[in-house]
């Protein structure tokens, strides 16, 4: 649990230092927000980011590095999208 | 009333039928192995009944627990990256029993993914495959190692890559396709997709990603498999020219899309080249709803053009 709650301070530090990736972030998690009417609320599928987290980095999402989420973000600043 | 309403916009909005070989799909827009879990995972993005098909995560005799991270290393080229996942995977027996019923009851349409260390693992996870019924079609990546010819990959190969589906479509039920998911650095990939479709293939997948090596990505080191394969909009300028090699090859086999599908305008497009129907992969890792979006999309604009 500490692991995690240092973890995320440490990206929320990455994320605050550069306020251009601030639209990227907030994007995505528009993107990440279930339909409005779901039932189970509108937070992100938690089922939906531990399979990314386990599918792509082999980890929990909670444990990816600052800098592997920052560069993240900066791939889907370059995204060819919006997807339609 | 509203139900019937709504059955009809759902109807209205999805529906585009496409003929693959011997199955019927809604629309020809499916979500490609690999990034789409199971379909469960992104259950709250869109209904998976929506799609053409769900093709799950390749399975493998034995459970696999995928290769050490990094297992992906995003590119500078838009929306490009390079995986090398490992294929992780519960195995065919924990899939078909706990998984698949799932994904059933949920309503997918289930294409399941069969892969090996070798050609005999491929045939063997699709006998193991056999007694499981629901999956609209099996797809067998090709892209092992061939045990018999050194390291040349299955897929490169017209005689190992026929081989390979001519025992999968015997263990196959007649009713369940069997397509077969090619590699696009094959030196003709015309005539190993000719070779699977008279094994007995009903469609072939161009392509899976294309490998980093062969392009001397030095990225690659950055990732705890090795070596990967590149994705994404990228695979895009590889996949054309083979689209527009198997139509000038006339062959009929029909041809599954797959590489740099992140809208509906590039499906339309890869459609334009003869492609039956399209795969979104890397797309899905932007935005969960993508497949939905794409799929939507499409069926618009192919009933806009009837």
């Amino acid at each position: 649990m500490t692991a995690v709650l240092v973890n995320g301070l440490r990206v929320a530090a990455a994320l605050v230092a550069r306020p251009t990736l601030w639209p990227t972030a907030v994007a995505l998690l528009v993107r990440l927000t279930p339909s409005p009417w779901d039932r189970r609320g509108p937070l992100p599928s938690r089922t939906y980011l531990s399979y990314r987290g386990q599918a792509v980095y082999g980890m929990p999402l909670s444990l990816i590095p600052p800098e592997d989420v920052i560069r993240y973000l900066q791939w889907c600043r370059s995204f060819p999208g919006p997807v339609r | 009333m509203i139900e019937r309403l709504s059955a009809r916009r759902s109807a209205s909005t999805w529906d585009f039928p496409v003929q693959v070989g011997r199955v019927q799909l809604r629309n020809p827009v499916m979500a490609s192995s690999g990034t789409y879990g199971y379909g469960l995972e992104y259950r709250r993005y869109g209904d998976p009944r929506r799609l053409g098909a769900l093709i799950v995560k390749s399975l493998t005799v034995e459970p696999r627990a995928g290769h050490p991270p990094p297992r992906v290393t995003l590119l500078d080229e838009p929306g490009s990256m390079l995986n090398a996942v490992g294929v992780p995977n519960p195995g065919v027996v924990h899939w078909g029993e706990r998984i698949l019923p799932e994904m059933l009851e949920a309503g997918a349409p289930v294409v399941a993914s069969v892969w090996g260390l070798s050609a005999e693992d491929v045939v063997a996870a699709a006998e193991l495959l056999s007694p499981y019924r629901g999956p609209l079609a099996w797809e067998v990546n090709l892209s092992c190692p061939n045990s018999e010819h050194g390291e040349t990959p299955v897929s490169h190969d017209p005689e190992s890559a026929a081989a390979v589906c001519r025992a999968i479509r015997e263990l196959a039920p007649d009713d369940v396709g069997v397509w077969a998911k090619l590699s696009p650095d094959a030196p003709d990939v015309p005539s190993v997709a000719a070779a699977c479709h008279a094994a007995g293939a009903d469609a072939v997948t161009v392509s899976n990603t294309y490998p980093a090596a062969a392009v001397g990505l030095t990225t690659a080191t950055r990732l705890g498999g090795g070596a990967g394969g590149m994705s994404g909009p990228v695979l895009r300028r590889y996949v054309e020219p083979l689209l527009d090699k198997l139509a000038a090859s006339e062959s009929p086999v029909p041809v599954l899309a797959c590489g740099g599908v992140v809208s509906s305008e590039i499906a339309v497009a890869y459609l334009d080249r003869g492609a039956t129907a399209v795969q979104v992969g890397t797309a899905s890792l932007y935005d969960p709803r993508a497949c939905h979006k794409i799929a939507r999309g499409v069926v618009r604009r192919l009933k806009e053009r009837a």
